[in-house]
């Protein structure tokens, strides 16, 4: 028997100083970099770091005279959907299902390949990527393409848009293949067995059983994937530089060139801020379309 | 409805035999059940009949044509895994119109049969729910209907009632077994548990370490077992063992000396179940134990005795104790009992240890209780 007077009486928990620390952290690094953003962009800060006034001529400029915007945006869409469906989302798909159908540890080491380009640093990669696309003979293209007659190419120069794409994707297509193949791996053994003696072939296993595992992981890869698309720029700016002039510049790289390469940092900031609100507006029209929630729900699998 | 032969069928994964050379027959309509251990091949052979596994060796037959080279799909048999392994993301009436995607059927006639299919195991009110909305019986039940909606040659179940409750799984057993005989669909269930086995089985198939230990009627694997491991697998309370030596005519049994009926030297194992023993006062008794537990159960009373040679277990007749803690009691048995096993653990068959009781008591009092 325990005395109850040595019982420690209840004590309400003191949730603020748990949450604290990573409160602070969130207000430092998460929010307060958004309102310094925010007030930046109301003024027109230049190379100097000096504010002269405060005003809305950033966003008017914007909405009213930035007449790269449009083409900027063009090929933010073009870059952002094409990388992602071909790469980030479908070639993903396609390693995971291709890697998990193979013997075991053929399909990690083949996994493991892909991985490389995400291990590598970003600057070595680009200048690979450079020395693929040089149009010079000592390029890995023209060395290829050469001997076969074909005439060299310069893609960086010609067709920047798809080396960039080519470049991102290639690195891009990992992430879905790790979320994908887990996904694939946790789908219950029966069920492909079950779906066989039903009558189905390899292609129905993978149509019925397969698919809609993968369904909700890939709502959330695709969501993931094309905001870090919509914001990241650092291969594009180490392969092509967004150019030839701004042929091959998304709306992140466009920002990054306006702040720092022209100065205007005021302005940099209001691009930004339009960049967060095309990030917010993607997430919840997502959200709303592929019932999102449904994912984070409890799993409806009875797990045996 | 097909008739099954296997003839000399392995299994191996890389260098483990899984499976030993099998051979088996199994008539039309018949129901069979596949009863062992975990580990002992038993799901190994019913993925061999469904040809999710590709035999090692031998030839799988459904009447008489091999099926060693035909893919799962055109073997047209129903299969019902222990997770029910439903889809999870269509309804039930989906999954259980789902084997019929894959035959050319007009819309009607697949209708149709889904209904008749849900009302055959009761679950016609269910159709638009999705498998997550079920209970685990349901969820059984829609298993069943989609093995059986495209009418398979073969019915097999793979531990199909282990994940459901006692009571859903003593009245699941019964209804499987009665739906088995009017269908008269050959079906194979695979099971670890005897009273499953033994309960809906016309045939059972014990296994062990991936070979057959013995095939037979349940009652032929309850009273005569071909080896100490069928003898133990089966029956519960499981069956005593006491270890003897024998030399010629007679068989030493802890400080007891009891008459054999044949000649025989070695090690022996004698094996008799808890309910064949009957207990009897000590003189009338060539073995004679103390009584150490009492366990009442209900409808019988079970004794743990201990005796020079061991402790036995007693299954009496009777709501309450006829015996005390401590009591001296004497063991005997219908003659022919106890069976008697050689040091390989096989059944001798004509061999027997006299446990009868001693002649001069009155019979009236040695008839064993059961």
């Amino acid at each position: 028997m325990i005395p109850t007077a040595q019982l420690r009486p209840h004590r309400p928990a003191q949730p603020m100083f748990y949450l604290a620390p990573a409160l602070i952290l969130l207000a430092v690094f998460f929010v307060a970099p958004i309102l310094v953003n925010a007030v930046i962009a109301f003024t027109d800060m230049g190379p100097n770091l000096r504010v002269g006034t405060l005003t809305v001529e950033n966003f008017l400029r914007i909405v009213q005279r930035d007449a790269r915007l449009p083409l900027v945006l063009m090929t933010t869409l073009i870059y952002v959907a094409a990388t992602l469906l071909l790469f980030n989302v479908g070639l993903g798909a396609l390693l995971a299902i291709a890697s998990t159908a193979i013997p075991d540890r053929l399909g990690n080491l083949f996994r493991g390949l892909w991985l490389l380009p995400r291990m590598s640093p970003a600057v070595l990669y680009g200048i690979l990527w450079i020395w693929i696309a040089d149009p010079s003979p000592s390029g890995l293209l023209t060395m290829v393409t050469a001997p076969l007659g074909l005439p060299s190419v310069n893609l960086r120069n010609d067709f920047p848009l798809l080396l960039i794409v080519l470049a991102n994707g290639v690195v891009g297509a990992s992430f879905a293949m790790v979320i994908l193949t887990a996904s694939i791996r946790a789908i219950p053994q029966h069920l492909s067995h079950a779906a066989r003696a039903d009558g189905a072939s390899e292609w129905g296993v993978l149509r019925h059983v397969v698919a809609p595992a993968l369904s909700a992981p890939i709502r959330v890869v695709t969501l993931y994937q094309a905001l870090s698309l919509l914001t990241t720029y650092e291969y594009i700016l180490l392969i092509t530089g967004g150019g030839p002039v701004y042929d091959s510049t998304p709306y992140a790289l466009y920002i990054y060139r306006r702040a720092f390469e022209s100065g205007a940092y005021g302005y940099g900031a209001a691009l930004a801020l339009g960049l967060m609100a095309i990030g917010v507006a993607l997430t919840l029209l997502q959200w709303r379309v592929s019932r999102m929630h449904a994912t984070f729900a409890a799993p409806k699998i009875e797990i045996l | 409805m097909a008739r099954i032969t296997l003839e000399n069928v392995s299994k191996s994964w890389g260098e483990t035999q899984v499976l030993q050379p099998m051979n088996l027959e199994i008539a039309e309509g018949e129901f069979v059940a596949l009863l062992g251990p975990s580990g002992c091949g038993k799901s190994t052979t019913l993925f061999l009949l469904a040809g999710l596994y590709a035999p090692t060796g031998g030839t799988i037959a459904f009447d008489g044509h091999s099926v060693n080279r035909i893919d799962t799909r055109d073997r047209n048999v129903g299969i019902v895994f222990q997770s029910y392994a439903l889809y999870p993301n269509l309804t039930v009436r989906q999954n259980i119109a789902f084997p019929l995607r894959f035959k050319s059927m007009p819309r009607d006639e697949a209708a149709r049969r889904v209904t008749e299919a849900a009302n055959l195991v009761q679950i016609g009110a269910l159709l638009d729910r999705r498998p997550a909305q079920l209970s685990g019986g349901q969820q059984q039940r829609v298993a069943l209907a989609r093995a059986l909606v495209k009418e398979p040659n073969v019915l097999l179940l793979d531990e199909p009632l282990s994940n459901l409750d006692a009571t859903l799984r003593t009245a699941m057993r019964a209804e499987l077994k009665s739906l088995q005989k009017r269908l008269g669909i050959t079906t194979l269930i695979v099971t670890h548990d005897q009273i499953e086995a033994t309960t809906m089985a016309d045939r059972v198939i014990c296994m062990n370490a991936g070979a057959i230990a013995q095939i037979g009627s349940p009652a032929d694997l309850y009273r005569r077992p071909n080896d100490l491991f069928v003898a133990g697998f089966i029956g519960s309370p499981p069956m005593n063992r006491l270890t003897a030596t024998a030399s010629d005519r007679r068989a030493q049994i802890g400080t007891t000396t009891l008459a054999l009926s044949a000649g025989h030297d070695g090690d022996i194992t004698l094996g008799i179940r808890p309910e064949d023993i009957a207990l009897v006062a000590p003189e009338a008794a060539r073995l004679v134990g103390e009584v150490a537990v009492i366990e009442p159960m209900g409808r019988e009373v079970f004794y743990t005795l201990s005796t020079s040679a061991g402790a036995l277990n007693v299954l009496e007749h009777g709501e309450t104790a006829r015996h005390a803690l401590g009591d001296r009691v004497g063991l005997t048995c219908k003659p022919g009992l106890p069976l008697v096993f050689d040091e390989q653990g096989r059944r001798i068959a004509d061999l027997s240890v006299d446990l009868s009781p001693v002649a001069l008591v009155s019979a009236g009092q040695l008839e064993p209780q059961s």
